[in-house]
């Protein structure tokens, strides 16, 4: 990731984000798309634990020597990575487990998270630019 | 790229329940139909889905990140249903009528008929719902820097 040479990991951070955000939109469009389909076993990403913890590593974490000191960077791993109650077993008769009501708000989330990130990026380029142009 | 194959996920779902829709269609059609291909009554026909790339586990999938192909749904088969028994009335005056005046009629019910219609026209929307925030989602990306 040579864009990191900019400066900070921002940009990095925000390209991690938006690649976790478009699988997880694969994982929907799969789920919704077998909607139907008989013993289909829903699928979810969950990459926010991961990419916390990479944050963690590369974002310049304080080492904590002493249970009072605060640990600077990230926080607390998988503060971040939500875990949605999956549906394991199905209530209906053909055992799929595509919940169409918590696919559509992971569909939403995601959704918004992607606008979020796509604007972050977009700042950074502008703040970028910005210092190039003096 | 994901997004590319959310989208082809997506449009797979769609043409599944459109053929659905189809077959649907085809049994209402032929509810009275007295002589089918097969000679006898028409029989009620069912569509059988599968999920496309054999189903692996996400974990699995994340490791092909790139080479990923898309997976969606699989329409597997356009099968006849052979549980359910026809309908026999009683009609002597049709010119199918056995000699105790008894016809044999589709093995199609007009109720669970529009019920699986209703249901694929709802997962049909569902799939569109996800197929136009898969579209924002990737021009929200080639927004990206263009300012």
């Amino acid at each position: 990731m040579a864009l990191i040479h900019f400066g900070d990991s921002t940009l990095g951070t925000a390209r991690a984000w938006l690649a976790g955000l478009s699988q997880r939109q694969q994982a929907i469009s799969d789920n919704i798309a077998n909607i139907d389909t008989p013993g289909y076993q829903a699928r979810s990403a969950d990459f926010e634990t991961e990419l916390q913890r990479q944050l963690g590593r590369y974002n310049g974490a304080l080492a904590t020597t002493d249970p009072r000191h605060i640990a600077g960077g990230s926080r607390s791993e998988g503060q971040l990575g939500m875990q949605r109650a999956q549906l394991l077993v199905s209530g209906r008769r053909d055992r799929n487990t595509v919940d169409i009501d918590a696919e559509m708000v992971t569909l939403a989330e995601t959704q918004m998270q992607y606008q979020a990130a796509a604007s972050a990026l977009n700042t950074q380029f502008d703040i970028i630019r910005n210092v190039i142009r003096g | 790229m994901g997004l590319i194959n959310a989208i082809a996920s997506t449009s797979s779902g769609l043409q599944a329940q459109r053929v659905r829709m189809d077959v649907v269609g085809a049994n209402v059609a032929n509810i009275d139909t007295t002589r089918g291909p097969e000679g006898g009554p028409y029989q009620r026909q069912i569509v059988r889905f599968a999920a496309g790339g054999g189903g692996m586990p996400f974990a699995q999938l994340m490791s092909r990140f790139s080479e990923q192909p898309a997976n969606g749904v699989v329409l597997t088969q356009v099968a006849t249903d052979t549980t359910t028994p026809n309908r026999v009335v009683y009609d002597p005056s049709h010119l199918d009528a056995d000699a105790d005046g008894y016809v044999e009629l589709p093995n199609i019910d007009l109720v669970s008929e529009m019920t699986d219609l209703t249901s694929a026209n709802r997962s049909y929307q569902a799939n569109v719902t996800v197929l136009n925030a898969v579209k924002q989602m990737a021009l929200r990306a080639l927004d990206i820097a263009s300012r």
